[in-house]
């Protein structure tokens, strides 16, 4: 007997230490668990496929000019890099700068105000924009439906022919899931792979005393909404979270964004006002407006030397991450959606 | 082989015969009348002519009461009901035989779990029209039509009411008594709503806020049961 429950206490051991997200995605080491319930959408090759062609598939909007990846560029960690505010059909430029895209799984909400509660209802809100996508679900549905090429995923995928709003938007949301970075230079620095310069490590201790309030490791943002301090665009009046929340208490609040691969994902701030690392630092150490929503994290004043910022700036490039932003799997699946003829 | 065969049929048989349906059917009545949508009728309701366009609502987590406890509760149980489409109107409840039960309940609207849950099918896809896109949510009820009173453009109003999260929560449970029958209806008295909504101020409901809330505890105290 005791044999048995040692044999059956190594087998669960065995179990726990291997477990991933799935063989189709990692679980970083160190990072907490994912808040996407992985259970009720398993992660599958063919589905994963289906997400990848959708994301890079202008079907989705109304005149089949615009895809996501048309604001969600895999090369610049999936956001609209030198735009500040992103485009839509028939030339129409919405009010927020395009959102970089990376470890979604571990978000509990999406879009700048938090509008958006699950990433499989994400896609919706995009699609239905009329200065994004301009389309509605029902079309696309219909459209998908008549495509050859839909047709004959969704069949590989699911063993049959239904097409439908769930299953397009499940398949999405396993693409958008298996974003995820974590292999930058501070990663492999924290994994003892690789070492800081004297530059990086200042600016780490500068980091660490200063902005992990709000931008949390390991995913560099603690998932919440802030007051950054940002005076209000007086053309945009855009109130963030307010909106969505009829909370005055939620006045100018915004999702704190990760700053895994800043370098890639400018221009910064909501409305992308600034262009540069140097300018958001500057607003962090000079710009802070005070008022009733501000960041009790940001009422005390932020005091940098000009040597501290630029050791800052040398740290946030370490998290940096080559591989996801070149990674094949996450680029056009041109495979897919351009398949060459059979001889 | 065939022994084995006819103990499964006997089987099956009693299984079937253990459930019975319920037949549910919504009614939908304004100024004493019947509601016939898409409706050409204009309501003359005080000096107000009013028409309605859409009348769609979910009602959701069928349950039975017998003195108080719940002795029956449906599974997965949405049902999208559009006042233009018949079919939504009917459905049956799968109820065991013999059951006691002095009372129905159920909630308009979508609970806050099912909200949160992400992309559903059947009668919660998000293609019926009955889900915001730009903020996540189910429309618990939605309402729109033409008033002479709304200084809108055509006179138009549009309630769609949701919200899910606290303090814009618009679900509603409804209770009725009922008797054992072989089926039940279920009307909706939309009169006491046209006459008590502020035209003139709110011609649009259309987020999950106070006046949505307000529209919403309405709701409850419009339905009964038909005789």
């Amino acid at each position: 007997m005791k044999k048995i429950i040692y044999i059956l206490f190594i087998f669960f051991v065995g179990l726990v230490s291997f477990q991933s997200i799935s063989p189709l995605m990692q679980q970083p080491k160190g990072w907490p668990k994912p808040q996407y319930n992985f259970a009720e959408n398993k992660l599958n090759q063919a589905k994963i496929n289906i997400g990848r062609a959708l994301f890079y598939d202008a079907i989705l909007s109304k005149d089949s000019t615009i895809s996501c990846a048309s604001c969600h560029l895999s090369y610049t960690a999936f956001t609209h890099v030198d735009h500040a505010l992103s485009h839509g059909i028939g030339d129409s430029i919405g009010k927020r700068n395009s959102p970089a895209l990376m470890n979604l799984a571990w978000q509990t909400s999406f879009m700048w105000d938090g509008a958006v509660n699950n990433i499989e209802v994400q896609a919706l809100a995009p699609l239905h924009d009329i200065k994004e996508m301009g389309e509605n679900i029902t079309h696309v549905v219909e459209k998908l439906n008549r495509s050859p090429l839909y047709q004959q995923l969704f069949y590989q995928a699911y063993k049959d022919s239904i097409i439908n709003s769930q299953r397009m938007l499940k398949c999405m949301a396993q693409f958008m899931l298996t974003l995820v970075s974590a292999n930058s230079k501070y990663d492999k620095v924290m994994k003892q792979q690789e070492t800081f310069t004297a530059q990086e490590k200042n600016g780490y201790i500068i980091f660490k005393n200063n902005c992990t309030t709000c931008h949390t490791e390991p995913l560099f943002t603690n998932t919440k909404f802030a007051n950054n301090g940002l005076p209000i665009d007086t053309v945009l009046k855009d109130f963030g979270r307010m909106k969505i929340t009829n909370n005055a208490a939620d006045s100018l609040l915004f999702k704190v964004p990760t700053l895994r691969n800043i370098e890639y994902s400018f221009p910064y701030m909501h409305d992308g006002r600034f262009k540069k690392l140097s300018q958001v630092i500057n607003h962090y150490t000079n710009g802070i407006q005070a008022s009733a929503t501000l960041s009790s994290a940001l009422k005390k004043p932020i005091a940098l030397s000009a040597n501290d910022k630029v050791d800052l700036i040398a740290f946030l490039l370490t998290l940096s991450d080559k591989e996801f932003v070149f990674n094949p799997k996450h680029q056009y699946p041109k495979e897919i959606l351009i398949p060459t003829k059979e001889k | 082989m065939k022994v084995y065969l006819l103990i499964a049929t006997i089987v099956l048989h009693f299984y079937a015969s253990a459930q019975n349906s319920l037949p549910i059917t919504f009614k939908h009545v304004v100024n004493k009348q019947d509601l016939m949508l898409p409706d050409t009728n204009k309501i003359i309701l005080h000096q107000d002519t009013i028409s309605i366009q859409t009348l769609k609502y979910y009602v959701s987590n069928f349950c039975l009461y017998q003195k108080n406890k719940v002795v029956w509760q449906e599974k997965n149980s949405y049902h999208l009901i559009d006042a233009e489409d018949t079919a939504s109107l009917k459905f049956n409840l799968q109820l065991p035989k013999n059951l006691q039960y002095d009372a129905i309940q159920f909630a308009i609207g979508i609970d806050n779990a099912t909200n949160t849950k992400g992309a559903m099918a059947g009668h919660l896809d998000p293609i019926h029209g009955m889900y915001w896109t730009w903020q996540s949510g189910y429309i618990n009820f939605k309402l729109e039509g033409t008033n002479t009173k709304c200084t809108t453009p055509k006179n138009e109003f549009q309630y769609h009411i949701g919200g899910y999260q606290n303090p814009y929560n618009t679900l509603q449970l409804v209770q009725l008594p009922v008797s054992i029958k072989s089926a039940i209806d279920i009307q909706l008295d939309i009169t006491p709503l046209l006459q008590s909504i502020p035209y003139s101020t709110q011609a649009r409901v259309m987020q999950p806020c106070g006046a949505a809330v307000q529209f919403a505890q309405l709701l409850p105290g419009l339905f009964s049961i038909a005789k």
